[in-house]
């Protein structure tokens, strides 16, 4: 959708951006290097990251400007799924469907291309921040709001939880984005690119609630358009132990976005705030014995006792 | 404390060229640190959060600068040090800390964490730097002695031997001169509930978030050890119970 004029600007603002050095260029530098991204590799990654983040503001305006028939005439041509067998099976799927995604790519085109596929069929739940919250979303909603009939966001607070349930009980279609994190007491540590990284409970407990299938998407622009790439649609194994199903669920959500961000990281919104997300560094809890030393000193830093006194198995229990 | 009567001038032995870095505590007129500062140096930075901005510039108009704490930071690493004929206004009770950049100070059976920015810049740039204390109603200054203590910042080339533990006697000593001193001004807050509540809550707020990071990696230890295929033999109510208090209190707003 861009001109060539706009192309340029864009190429030359993203190489600004690349060789700046100040400390956040530094630190993105860091990170793609944590990733193994070195050499030129590096380079290129950083300013396609940076060049991705220009486009955005760019992609939103021309969105807001353009006819609802013409954003939905270039989501029709433009917006590719592959593998489209994955995503034709998950909409055919008569039950609750959540539809995983990080911020990553021009998302919201990828969400057009939903509600357009379910268009005169069912209705497309999106769950994210209100715009009090972040100022970001309104846009989104507002572009959705104008071209998809069947487009019906939920706010991310504790309404927006509850109605999100009943949403997915009724069988509905929900997206949700699960790469954002607060520390709070929905929060995990789970092993997320050789780290225990802090991760949102969130999609694991809504699809343990309503037993929905799962649909992991990444939205990346390729040559003439944007392709989404679809997992394989799953439904949650559910053991019966509440807490520990959750555990797994996210530590499941978070391999398929390590896959993806090895695949091609510079997609991703929060690719600088990484650093600020990963804890420990799993080599440092390789051993059994590093691990049951490091879980003794936190209990006892904390002044906590966890000892079981039954000792062998677990008891942790289901809610 | 709550509200300083009078500002005392700053010490005629400053030198207006070099850049100053002012340790104050965060009290309900910030703005009246402002005018001293203004008639000796030709930029005032405060390092504040954005929504202080409106708030310190209505005692010095345009001249004040604000910037962030990660901001200054960033601006010092790059250009090696603080700006020249720059006093930096910096306020260690202000900034929220993350799990090792705070100092925690117990009075009265409660623990106060407070931000070692002041430390880091002081240890790193070697500022002139003055530390606001009480003087009965009136603020006065105290000299931190940075400039005296060598030349070199510290970490370049001090990395074991006789450097090494140079810098660590003198990250003691600036330790004591900031924090200890801190006691002053908690005892001065202590008498003054308007002020007492505020700092109570945002201190509880940030240990309780410290301790909440904590026992999180904690859960995610004992979850990798049961992924591992062992039998964990822990008993995850109490983490659950203290997990659930701990989110509580961090999540209180920090005001």
């Amino acid at each position: 959708m861009l001109r060539l004029a706009a192309r340029i600007k864009l190429d030359a603002l993203a190489t600004a951006d690349t060789l700046r050095r100040d400390v956040a260029a530094r630190e993105l530098r860091e990170t793609l290097s944590g990733l193994g991204i070195t050499g030129p590799r590096r380079w290129r990654t950083a300013w396609q990251y940076h060049r991705n983040r220009r486009c955005t503001p760019v992609l939103n305006r021309q969105l807001m400007r353009a006819s609802p028939e013409t954003i939905m005439r270039h989501v029709r041509d433009r917006v590719v799924v592959e593998p489209g067998q994955h995503w034709r099976d998950a909409l055919l799927h008569p039950g609750p469907l959540l539809v995983v995604t990080p911020h990553y790519g021009p998302f919201t085109l990828g969400l057009l291309r939903l509600c357009a596929d379910l268009a005169g069929h069912r209705e497309v739940h999106a769950f994210y921040d209100p715009p009090e919250k972040n100022p970001g979303t309104a846009n989104v909603g507002a572009i959705m709001a104008r071209c998809c009939d069947n487009f019906r966001p939920v706010f991310n607070d504790r309404r927006g939880v509850v109605r999100a349930l009943k949403v997915l009980r009724a069988g509905g279609v929900m997206t949700i984005m699960p790469d954002v994190y607060q520390v709070n007491g929905q929060c995990l540590a789970v092993p997320f690119l050789s780290h225990l990284s802090y991760a949102m409970t969130g999609t694991a407990f809504l699809a343990l609630k309503s037993s929905a299938l799962l649909l992991h998407v990444y939205v990346q622009p390729v040559a003439g358009g944007v392709c989404i790439r679809a997992d394989k649609p799953y439904a949650m194994p559910v053991s019966g132990n509440d807490e520990d199903d959750i555990y797994r669920q996210t530590c499941r959500t978070f391999e398929s976005l390590e896959r993806q961000l090895l695949r091609d990281p510079s997609y991703w919104d929060y690719l600088p705030q990484l650093k600020a997300r990963l804890g420990m560094p799993l080599a440092s809890l390789s051993g059994d014995a590093q691990l049951r030393q490091m879980i003794d000193t936190l209990s006892c830093h904390l002044d906590i006792d966890i000892a079981n006194p039954e000792g062998g198995n677990s008891t942790d229990e289901a809610p | 404390m709550a509200e300083f009567g009078e500002v005392l001038p700053l010490p005629e032995s400053l030198d207006p060229r070099a850049g100053l870095l002012l340790v104050a505590p965060w009290s309900s007129a910030p703005g009246a640190l402002l005018p001293p500062l203004a008639a000796r140096y030709s930029s005032l930075v405060a390092v504040v959060d954005e929504r202080y901005r409106s708030q310190l510039r209505d005692s010095v108009g345009a001249r004040l600068a604000v910037v962030s704490g990660p901001e200054l930071l960033a601006d010092c690493r790059s250009r090696g040090a603080l700006a020249p004929r720059t006093a930096y206004l910096v306020f260690p009770e202000l900034y929220e800390t993350t799990l090792h950049a705070g100092i925690e100070i117990l009075r009265a059976g409660a623990a106060y964490r407070f931000s070692a920015l002041p430390l880091l810049l002081c240890m790193k740039y070697r500022p002139q730097a003055l530390r606001a204390v009480a003087l009965g109603s009136a603020l006065g200054w105290r000299s931190l002695g940075c400039c005296e203590t060598g030349p070199a910042p510290v970490g370049a080339g001090a990395k074991d031997g006789e450097g090494a533990a140079r810098d660590r006697r003198l990250q003691s000593l600036l330790k004591r001169q900031l924090y200890l001193e801190q006691l002053e001004l908690l005892d001065a807050l202590w008498a003054d509930a308007a002020q007492r509540e505020p700092l109570c809550r945002r201190t509880r707020s940030m240990s309780a978030r410290r301790d909440l990071l904590k026992l999180i990696c904690l859960e995610g230890c004992i979850n990798l050890h049961r992924r591992r295929g062992h039998p964990h033999g822990f008993s995850l109510q109490a983490l659950r119970q203290r997990k659930g208090e701990l989110a509580s209190l961090a999540g209180e707003p920090a005001c």
